[in-house]
């Protein structure tokens, strides 16, 4: 007994300082955030109170937020950006995976090596790079697509629409490292045998796709589906950078950080709501997602 | 013989299909690097360079001049030479338009003065002397501000271009020139004295003003190295406050049971797996908080705040990777008597090393690059990290130029690429031992 406690007294010191630190910036933020969406935080009584007092308003926030057109486009647009990203990397992991351990290709460690690039790179600096590719003026997309005969070129990084396709691709684009890295592993793993086998049989490249490798694979390539759409699902980091006026009210995340930070009257109370009722979608879907994935991993054991 | 055959073509369809999926990986992966790739070219290219009608794989010109403009900057001035001057330039060139005439001459390795007051406008000032009713600059382009009269000028090949009027109006004459052809106009060692009022631009120009009046001498660019210094001052603190705040905790949470361990490590993970929404949810109260405290513009407190949020991860990581240290070695020096300090600082951080490693690299690549909380909270000019920096100026891209914007977001991605791949080793052992790659 006497030899435990000074261990586990120095175990507490030891611990301390990183878990106030964490408690201090991280917990308390979130449950002083859930206060205020509770209250008619506004520019004049937050942070400090000068013009206007604080005080509790009860759901007042939230039921404003829910009735928000723009919430609600923010809510419905977070769900499809989620189903049209998330299919179009696991189509383009799928393709690049099988290009890149197809035996006829040459050089494939070399390829794959260099293919990781973009994972080295700071998102910060893909995303700007991705805003100068899409340039209605100066971007070689236009540039390119003014080649190919098309007279106005579309504007990519001030229309929505427009915008939204672009950043499919961005999306695209910063997780095929990723989906690659999963889905190659997982190929690498279908017995040859197998393969040979069917070779033997007849089957086509096709039918040996169809019936023997995307049944073996689908289970890590779920795992990465899983994880990539949790990622779309919080998407605001790229949207903020690319051009957060147009997107502001189709990303959910995004729509609350501009309630509070980027609105002529910056109105806390219903940011905070915004924000609170987004993370709670995105905890549930995390939930149920980790749920998943968990027996998608003990299902694979 | 059949089968002879039958291998041959075989061997030759191989060989095609070879040759063709080969190429189209090759194609792939140009697509898919072409970004980066023409990022780094355009970042090459003169400013005012940039083609709107056609991509440059490969550059015709190359220059450092966008890097050497972030990181040094260079000077420009204009003043006004209210008692004449005088100049010499490797070419200038001079043009003159009314109703009646409209000209442009082009001479090289020019000499010249006036008498009259001239307003000049510098740029690329590469150097500058200033002694009583005297101001010398040598610089890349100086240009006339405004319009200047009663030039004299020696200078070596002339081309005289004519868009409107006669030869014999402009001040050279048809003395000494032969035409060319389509409106051009040759010649050699002119001798003339412009007495219309023109505009003169040269190039590599030596220039002397006398009674030199409202001089405004001033530095374009070069402030990169300070935002390069605060995003360092960032990284490294959070670097410390890291370790400072993780090793000993991963240390405790290794070695040392305790009721609520397992607790703590279990909201530790749940976090570490929502932390990014909830780090957003958040954001609102935290400006609040450092608001209210007056922690904004302070860089000290942004690295303690981005160190708190990297608490979770960092310690699971540097858990998990110190139960793969046998108990043994601790276990023997703290019954030789040595305190909890001299185990951590001694034997857990040597051979926890390459954890540490893992945690120092993360906890700097995110301090380097972190935005959003640096945005907000930094609003003072001279404190802002370079992250906040290149955000700023891509909302503002349409007043500076795309090569030298790629310039600077090539000098912001380096570092991290650079730690990226001499870590790597590090990183993806830390990644695995950390159960995060499936």
């Amino acid at each position: 007994m006497k030899k435990i406690r000074p261990q586990v007294l120095a175990a507490i010191i030891f611990i301390i300082p990183g878990m106030f630190a964490f408690l201090f910036f991280n917990i308390y933020p979130i449950i002083y955030s859930i206060y205020i969406s509770f209250t008619n935080a506004q520019l004049g009584n937050f942070p400090i109170e000068a013009t206007k007092e604080m005080y509790f308003i009860g759901l007042e926030n939230y039921r404003w937020v829910f009735s928000d057109p723009m919430f609600r486009r923010a809510f419905i647009w977070t769900w499809i950006f989620v189903i049209t990203s998330v299919s179009l990397k696991v189509v383009a992991g799928l393709f690049l995976s099988l290009l890149y351990t197809n035996r006829y290709v040459y050089g494939k460690p070399l390829f794959r090596a260099l293919l990781i690039i973009p994972w080295a790179l700071p998102l910060l600096f893909s995303v700007t790079i991705w805003r100068f590719m899409f340039d209605p003026v100066f971007g070689p997309v236009n540039i390119l697509l003014k080649d190919f005969g098309v007279a106005n070129p579309p504007r990519w990084t001030d229309t929505f629409s427009w915008g939204f396709i672009a950043l499919n691709v961005i999306e695209v684009w910063l997780a095929y490292p990723f989906m690659m890295t999963v889905i190659t592993s997982a190929l690498q793993s279908v017995p040859p045998d197998l393969i040979e086998a069917a070779i033997v049989d007849g089957a086509t490249y096709w039918q040996r796709l169809r019936y023997v490798i995307i049944p073996i694979v689908s289970r890590p390539i779920m795992f990465a589906t899983i994880l990539t759409s949790a990622a779309s699902f919080q998407y605001f980091m790229v949207p903020f950078i690319f051009n957060a006026g147009i997107f502001e009210d189709r990303f959910m995340l995004l729509y609350g950080y501009r309630k509070a930070f980027a609105a002529s009257v910056p109105n806390y109370g219903r940011a905070t709501a915004a924000l609170f009722i987004a993370t709670i979608i995105i905890a549930i879907y995390m939930f149920i997602v980790m749920k998943a994935s968990k027996l998608q991993r003990g299902a694979a054991e | 013989m059949t089968r002879f055959t039958l291998f041959k073509t075989k061997k030759k369809s191989t060989f095609v299909k070879a040759a063709i999926l080969t190429f189209i990986a090759l194609l792939v992966m140009g697509i898919l690097l072409f970004p980066v790739y023409y990022a780094f070219i355009v970042s090459l290219k003169p400013s005012g360079g940039l083609a709107t009608t056609e991509i440059e794989i490969i550059p015709k010109e190359v220059t450092l001049r966008n890097y050497k403009d972030i990181l040094f900057g260079h000077y420009e001035g204009n003043f006004i030479a209210s008692g004449g001057a005088e100049f010499s330039a490797r070419a200038a060139t001079i043009k003159f338009t009314n109703a009646t005439i409209d000209y442009e001459i082009k001479i090289e390795n020019i000499e010249g003065s006036t008498q009259t007051s001239m307003s000049i406008m510098a740029y690329y000032i590469t150097e500058i002397k200033e002694e009583e009713n005297k101001l010398t600059i040598d610089a890349e382009k100086i240009e006339t501000l405004g319009l200047v009269q009663n030039v004299s000028i020696h200078g070596g090949r002339v081309v005289v271009k004519l868009y409107k009027g006669l030869i014999e109006d402009t001040p050279i004459g048809t003395q000494k020139l032969t035409y060319i052809g389509n409106n051009t106009y040759e010649g050699d060692e002119i001798t003339l004295f412009i007495d219309q009022r023109v505009r003169i631009k040269l190039d590599e120009a030596h220039f002397v003003g006398y009674n030199p009046i409202g001089i405004n001498i001033y530095k374009i660019g070069g402030k990169f190295p300070n935002y390069m210094k605060n995003s360092l001052i960032l990284a490294g603190l959070n670097v410390l406050f890291t370790i400072l705040l993780v090793v000993p905790a991963a240390y405790a949470f290794s070695r040392v049971n305790f009721a609520g361990r397992g607790h703590i490590l279990y909201f530790y993970l749940i976090f570490t797996q929502v932390g990014g929404g909830l780090g957003i949810a958040g954001l609102v109260a935290l400006y609040g908080i450092l608001l209210k405290f007056g922690l904004t513009n302070n860089l000290v407190a942004l690295s303690l705040v981005y160190a708190a949020g990297g608490v979770p991860f960092n310690t699971w990581l540097l858990k998990t990777y110190i139960d793969t240290i046998p108990t043994e070695f601790d276990e023997a020096a703290l019954v030789d008597g040595a305190t909890y300090w001299q185990v951590i600082w001694r034997i857990i951080f040597p051979m926890a090393l390459p954890g540490i490693a893992t945690v120092a690299i993360f906890a700097f690549i995110g301090g380097w690059t972190e935005l959003i909380l640096a945005n907000l909270l930094i609003t003072n000019e001279g404190l802002r990290p370079l992250a906040v920096k290149l955000y700023a100026d891509l909302a503002i891209i349409r007043e500076l130029s795309w090569t030298y914007f790629t310039a600077e977001a090539i000098l912001f991605a380096i570092p991290v690429a650079v730690i990226f791949f001499i870590g790597q080793k590090w990183i993806r052992g830390g990644l695995t031992l950390g159960g995060l790659k499936g």
